[in-house]
Parts: structure tokens; sequence; C-alpha cells
């Protein structure tokens, strides 16, 4: 019987750990940054279909390695974001603002509520008035495209290994 | 015997709640069981769990963005930006692409690198993906790889969070525990005064680190992460240990700044070869070479 049950059980838990080790993602998840960039295929420097605001809701529908597939049905979007772009948390925006069309201000405001954020920045400022962010703000305005990066390594004849798919 | 079968019964049903916990995020539909009301019991339980030990992992992207940006104006209170556009351009496109094929490539404005002009050999990397290389550990690089590798190894500690993992425990409390009414945009002045002092202290703490270094087997891990970062984006990572050489020399004699706070580049050569081998010296092809040689006579 003890024997019988012990057997049993090595399967049970060789079963639940298979499918735990194979239970990635939420199925519902938010883009937790600023602006995610949904891509045509799993992979670094694949094309950019959309543009997905921060707080945006998505549904999960397969994953590859760091990346997962995701669907927007209201949108009738379908893509690839990297997992760091998303949160198992709802980001909940201020009532009124359509998640589709967040513009910044609006992406601050949600994020209000909950520990260092844009108000914080701003008295931190007001008491450290010496403290100089013009080069910040610029330097965070420094942006490469796909296009650019993939014109950039074919120039320097840098071949990427394995089209990125990690 | 019957204890032993309660035991394994105990077992069992403790091995089935952690199957049905597992079905919502596999997506399983299993129809008729109504387990909602089991699963939500298991998440929250596992919510609790998470709030109890808040570290520098639990900041989201933005709160690490923020932090990011004022450690970034203390790091350009004490230097000077380079002025010159091409050279930040290039830097740009390099760091950036590099930035695409790390294990977090997505931070919540992305990676945005900065030369400064200074001949202290140092670079910094603030939370977030504010990164900056001085002059004088340009002048340690030969070649487009070598530069790849220092980029690389200051991704790494972004992804890594290893600045934010020097805050301080008793300024994580503050920042994760103080909530305001979620209704109210603008936080009431006590609360704000909380938890801008947990921001100063937040601050302080990386910028010491910052600009005292890393520890040791932070940098090695910076290391791993930049040959990794190099072979996915196709440059010779044989960069690193060719920078790392050049570094060695001009640290003779030398025990200021980096040289003072940073592991000897020979233990780092001796790790980073533990994983690539062999050294065989860097050589880039003409186009990328020219184009290399080119940016450093700007800068």
């Amino acid at each position: 019987m003890g024997r019988v049950n012990r057997v049993l059980l090595l399967f049970f838990f060789m079963g639940a750990s298979v499918l735990l080790s194979y239970a990635g993602l939420p199925r519902e998840m938010s883009v937790q940054i600023k602006e995610g960039q949904l891509r045509e295929s799993p992979a670094f420097l694949a094309k950019i279909v959309a543009r997905l605001p921060y707080g945006e809701p998505v549904e999960i529908v397969a994953e590859r390695g760091a990346w997962a597939e995701v669907s927007i049905p209201q949108r009738q979007l379908r893509g690839w974001l990297h997992v760091s772009a998303l949160s198992s948390e709802k980001i909940r925006l201020q009532a009124g603002a359509a998640s589709q069309q967040a513009g910044a201000s609006r992406a601050e405001v949600a994020l209000a509520g909950k520990g260092f954020d844009k108000n914080v920045e701003e008295e931190f400022r007001r008491l450290h008035p010496n403290l100089d962010f013009q080069w910040v703000d610029r330097m965070e305005t420094f942006r490469v495209s796909t296009a650019e990066m993939q014109g950039f390594l074919a120039q320097g004849a840098v071949q990427p290994a394995g089209g990125g798919v990690e | 015997m019957m204890r032993i079968t309660s035991f394994f019964s105990r077992f069992l049903l403790a091995a089935i709640a952690v199957v049905l916990a597992a079905v919502p995020v596999l997506g399983l539909d299993l129809g008729t069981l109504n387990l909602d009301k089991l699963i939500d019991r298991a998440s929250s339980a596992i919510k609790v769990g998470e709030t109890v030990s808040k570290s520098a992992e639990n900041f989201t992207p933005s709160q690490e963005h923020y932090i990011g940006r004022t450690v970034s104006a203390m790091v350009l209170g004490r230097y000077r930006p380079l002025l010159d556009n091409d050279a930040t351009y290039y830097v740009n496109l390099l760091g950036q692409t590099l930035a695409q094929a790390a294990d977090q490539p997505e931070t919540y404005t992305g990676y945005h690198f900065l030369l400064l002009d200074t001949e202290e050999i140092n670079a910094f990397a603030a939370p977030g993906g504010l990164i900056f290389v001085t002059r004088g550990l340009l002048r340690c690089c030969q070649s487009e790889d070598d530069l790849a590798a220092v980029l690389a190894h200051e991704i790494g500690h972004v992804q890594r969070k290893h600045g934010l993992q020097t805050i301080k425990k008793s300024r994580l409390k503050t920042a994760f525990s103080t909530v305001w009414d979620e209704s109210a945009t603008i936080l009431d002045n006590q609360k704000l005064g909380q938890v801008t002092g947990a921001f100063g202290g937040t601050i302080d703490d990386i910028t010491g680190a910052l600009f005292n270094g890393y520890s040791r087997s932070a940098e090695l891990e910076a290391d791993q992460d930049a040959v990794t970062i190099l072979r996915r984006v196709g440059y010779d990572p044989n960069g690193l240990v060719s920078m790392l050489m050049i570094m060695e020399q001009r640290f003779v004699g030398d025990r200021t700044g980096f040289a003072k706070t940073h592991p000897a580049p020979a233990d780092r050569i001796a790790a980073v070869r533990q994983v690539i081998g062999r050294y065989n010296p860097v050589s880039s092809p003409a186009v990328r070479q020219q184009r290399f040689l080119k940016f450093v006579g700007r800068s």
C-alpha cells in the first residue's frame, strides 16, 4: 500500500512539475513600459507592426523563449512582445484615459499612487534646485529605429547569431 | 501504517492543489469543474507572500526609470557630456542595438548612451538604462568589438539591477508601503515628503555604489552578460578581453578612480576566459574598423 502510494505520488509530482515548468505567463498581461514594440516575429530585430501604450492589456496566445505572442482583439492586433515589456499586474489608467491613445501625460497620471513617480521627482528637484536634468531629458530622446540598427549591422558586416530568437 | 497513509493523502491533496493552481496559468479549460474559488485563494496567498518580502526586484519599470533619471542627473553633476552629435549617434546606434539582444531589452524608456568628456577611465549605468562612458574608457578600445564589450557590460549592470540592489532595505519599505488614495492624482504633502525622503536616500545609496564601484561578483556577472550579448549580436567576445588588457596597462601605478574601485582587469580576464576559452585577438572587418576609427578620431 505504502509503496504503491509512493510510486503513484512520484508520478503525480513528475507530472505536476512538468506542467508547472511549462506554465510561463498568465493569460492576460499589461504593457509595463512607456511604449511596447509589437513585432512581426519573436526576434530582436523583427519588424515592428504596432506600438502599444503603457497599460495596454494584452492576451497571451503563445510563448517562445523570452517572447510572448499577444493579441489585442479590440484593435485586431497580433504580434510578439518581449516578456520584459509585460507585467502580470493589471495597470489601471485614470478614468477617461483611453488606453489606445494614452499620451505621455495620461500614462504618467496612471503611475500615481505607487512609490517613486513623477510627483516624487518634481518634489526632489524642488528641494535640489541645482540638479540639472537638461541632459537627462535629452538622452531620453536618443532613439535608434530597428531599420537603423539593421543598416548599422549590415554596414559593419556584423551577423547576428540565430536571428535573435532567444 | 495509518499515519503514513494520512501523511501521503495530505501530500496528495497538496499536489492536487498545486496542479489546480497551475490551471489558469496554463490556460486550460476544465469546463465543468468550478475551481475559481480555490484558485483565487491560492493566488491571493501568493500576493501576500510577495508584499512581505519586497526587494529591489519589485520596482516597476516606471519607478526604476524615475530613480535612473535622478541618478543620471547626479552623474552629470560630476562630469560634462561630450558635445559631439555624430559620436553620440554612433554610441547609441551600437549600444541600443546591443541592448535589443539583452535578456532584458525593454525598460520603461529604453537604453540611452552618452559619452563623458573626461580622461578618467570609467563608466556608469543608471537604473532603467541610462548609460555613461568616459572618453578615457573609450581610449581603452581599439575596435568596435571592444567598445561593444564596454557597452554590453553596462547593459548587464542594468538588467541585473545591480544599482537597485544597493538600496537599503528601510528605504524600500517606505517606497513600497506608502500608497495613497488611488483616485487622487496629487499626493498629500506628508506622504510626498516621506516618499521623497526615501527617494533621496535611494539616490544616495545608488550613486555611492556607482562612484565607489560595484562588488567583484557584480562586475563578473556584467562581464558574463557582455559575452552573451556580444555573441547574440555577432561581435567578437574577445573584444572584452582586449579592452581589459589595455585597461590593465593604463592602470599601472594608478590607484585612483576606476582602478581603485573595480576588480583588477587580470581577475576579470581570467573569469571571461573560462567562458570564451583561449584569447584570440579581434580582427574586425575593414569597414567596421574604419567607422570605429572615424568615431574615435572625433571623440
